[in-house]
């Protein structure tokens, strides 16, 4: 909508006071240019490549590469305004690799072309063997400075693999670079689940022939057998306040929903019901959870308050909603059913607008990325599953490499600084 | 003879008959004329209105009989004067909503410009706006920019002043005349706000 307001008018004196109301954004990508300051070195191009990459992934920057370029300054003062403002370019990136104590440190400054000026100098401190990582937070560094939120590409993603009867469960980096294997098992390894504070991890591993729940810390490596139960135990959830687990047990002989303090090990049961209730997500407040039941014959997502135990339908379109979680307080995504597809949805709590977001066709273990502006979650081509993404607010898609012939239940790590 | 005077009975009747719906046609009939002609109330107003003109001629007429020459001239040259204000007011009113016409058309290319360079970025929430006072020569080129109120948010600010920044010159005020373009264009408003 379009709206010009006039909100003073006297006509006596001609005189007005105008005021044009701008409400809509162009829907096109950020235009900039990474160059190396004063250098050309090796690990300066290994930088901008990764900032290139990291910044192309989101759909909200478009990078232009140096055979684009009509001039390629060293530094800010060799800029030629003409040029850039020519090639429609916001700002020039300048990074810079400083090595201090055998620690590469880069210093990265924004150049921005219609002020003609830098705005914006940082500097990312190294630590050893860590260029790829300092480069990511390069990249969420310039991604703040443009789009106001945080980002990303520093943080982590746990997932599971397969590969024929190997089962392997992993923490890569968000661009899927870096594995470390954290697990591996002949028996299934499921529902990997971060602790908020991205120190400790909880998953459900079947090592001991059994389902069991194990926390493992990150740092020092150290599992602890939360719960073992000859019955069926999964997807364990962590409070916002890393004290209780959320989970799904059929111990008392059908699938409900239940937490356990990790402390005092006492465990709350919380769904009642003849039906199914499984897969149990936090609110970010911690007062209530959402799960999936079949309760009304077909799998849907209902909201529990872990305090009252009051409950409530949250889904009532389509005849499959599964797997949800909280996109902030009043969003939750989940896997729905549109025709003969699985696809990744969005619903808004209060307007009740129901959003598809994904196109593909076998969508599962939707995960939301630590600023609430990408999803992640596995999903099939043929026989081979990998990891998509999708950034919300720029709608654009992507894919993860596929190094495995089985990768699913990815889980986003919250922010690492 | 029976059948004669039987003949001559429904005679009688048929013909009472006719009288009678001819006596009831008849009446409406001239009912409907009175009707007609009773409605009244049109034509007394107009003879009021007439008796009134007529009335305010001749109290105009006893009016300018009593009235000094001199003031005579006075009333008349104040009744000039009234005129030629009211005139002069008609024509700036013309002029101002002729002119709404142009600064709407203007104003709608500007927000189409403006919001082609804007790129908002996600921080930006429902409710949040900032606005920027913009003071621009007679070329149409900006010459100066300031932020009258911040939206809290940084990146917010920094998008919005920066599709100011890009679009440098409003082209569209060129062919306005000056008075126009002194009144509305020469230091405005934009106010961004997400919907």
């Amino acid at each position: 909508m379009k709206r010009i307001i006039f909100l003073l008018f006297l006509a006596y004196e001609f005189k007005a006071d105008l005021v044009l109301e701008i409400t809509e954004s162009a829907s096109k990508p950020v235009k900039i240019a990474i160059l190396e300051k004063n250098s050309n070195s090796l690990s300066g191009q290994e930088i901008i490549n990764v900032i290139s990459n990291d910044l192309k992934r989101t759909g909200e920057f478009k990078v232009l590469g140096m055979d684009e370029l009509l001039s390629i300054p060293m530094n800010e003062s060799e800029v030629i305004q003409r040029d850039w403002l020519l090639l429609d370019v916001d700002s020039i990136i300048f990074v810079e690799v400083q090595n201090e104590d055998n620690n590469l440190d880069i210093a990265y400054s924004i150049f921005d072309i219609s002020y003609n000026e830098t705005e914006d100098k940082r500097r990312v401190l190294g630590l050893p063997d860590s260029l790829r990582q300092s480069s990511h937070y390069v990249s969420d560094g310039i991604y703040k400075y443009f789009y106001g939120i945080e980002g990303i590409s520093s943080t982590k993603l746990m997932y599971v693999t397969r590969n024929s009867d190997t089962h392997k469960l992993i923490i890569s980096d968000a661009d899927g670079f870096n594995e470390q294997v954290l697990l591996k098992s002949n028996n299934s390894i499921i529902s990997p689940a971060w602790s908020t504070d991205a120190k400790e991890i909880a998953y459900v591993s079947f090592e001991n022939n059994r389902a069991q729940v194990f926390t493992q810390n990150l740092a020092t490596g150290k599992r602890n057998l939360v719960l073992s139960s000859k019955s069926s135990v999964s997807s364990p959830a962590w409070s916002p306040d890393n004290k209780d687990l959320a989970f799904t047990s059929t111990k008392d002989g059908n699938s409900e929903i239940y937490t356990i303090n990790l402390k005092s090990k006492k465990i709350t049961r919380l769904t009642e019901n003849l039906a199914i209730d499984t897969e149990p997500a936090w609110s970010p407040d911690g007062k209530n959870i959402i799960f999936t039941s079949d309760r009304s014959g077909s799998p849907q997502i209902y909201e529990i308050n872990v305090r009252s135990k009051l409950k409530r339908r949250l889904t009532t379109e389509g005849n499959y909603n599964a797997r949800a979680s909280y996109l902030g307080k009043n969003e939750i995504i989940f896997v729905h059913r549109s025709n003969i597809n699985f696809n990744i949805a969005k619903l808004d709590l209060g307007s009740r607008t129901l959003e598809v977001l994904t196109s593909t066709k076998n969508d599962e273990s939707p995960c939301i990325a630590p600023n609430g502006n990408v999803i992640i979650y596995s999903t099939k081509d043929g026989n081979l599953s990998y990891l998509a993404g999708i950034n919300i607010s720029s709608k654009v898609s992507f894919k993860l490499p596929a190094l495995y012939g089985e990768l699913k239940e990815p889980a986003w790590s919250p922010f690492l600084r | 003879m029976m059948k004669w005077l039987t003949a001559l009975f429904f005679s009688i009747i048929v013909h009472i008959l006719i009288f009678l719906s001819y006596v009831l046609f008849a009446t409406e009939s001239v009912e409907k004329t009175t009707r007609k002609i009773t409605n009244v109330n049109f034509l007394d107003d107009e003879l009021q209105v007439k008796e009134e003109v007529r009335e305010r001629i001749k109290s105009q007429e006893k009016s300018v009989k009593k009235e000094d020459p001199e003031d005579l001239k006075e009333t008349k040259n104040k009744e000039i004067e009234n005129l030629q204000e009211y005139l002069k007011e008609e024509e700036m009113q013309k002029r101002v909503s002729d002119n709404a016409d142009v600064i709407e058309q203007i104003s709608y290319k500007v927000i189409k410009d403006i919001e082609a360079l804007w790129i908002r970025p996600n921080s930006a929430k429902a409710g949040m706006f900032a606005d920027f006072n913009l003071s621009i020569n007679r070329l149409g080129i900006i010459e100066n920019v300031e932020m009258k109120k911040t939206s809290g948010d940084r990146a917010f600010d920094r998008a919005a002043l920066n599709a100011i920044r890009k679009y440098r010159q409003i082209k569209y005020v060129r062919n306005l005349d000056d008075q126009t373009f002194q009144a509305y264009f020469s230091n405005f408003t934009l106010r961004f706000r997400p919907e």
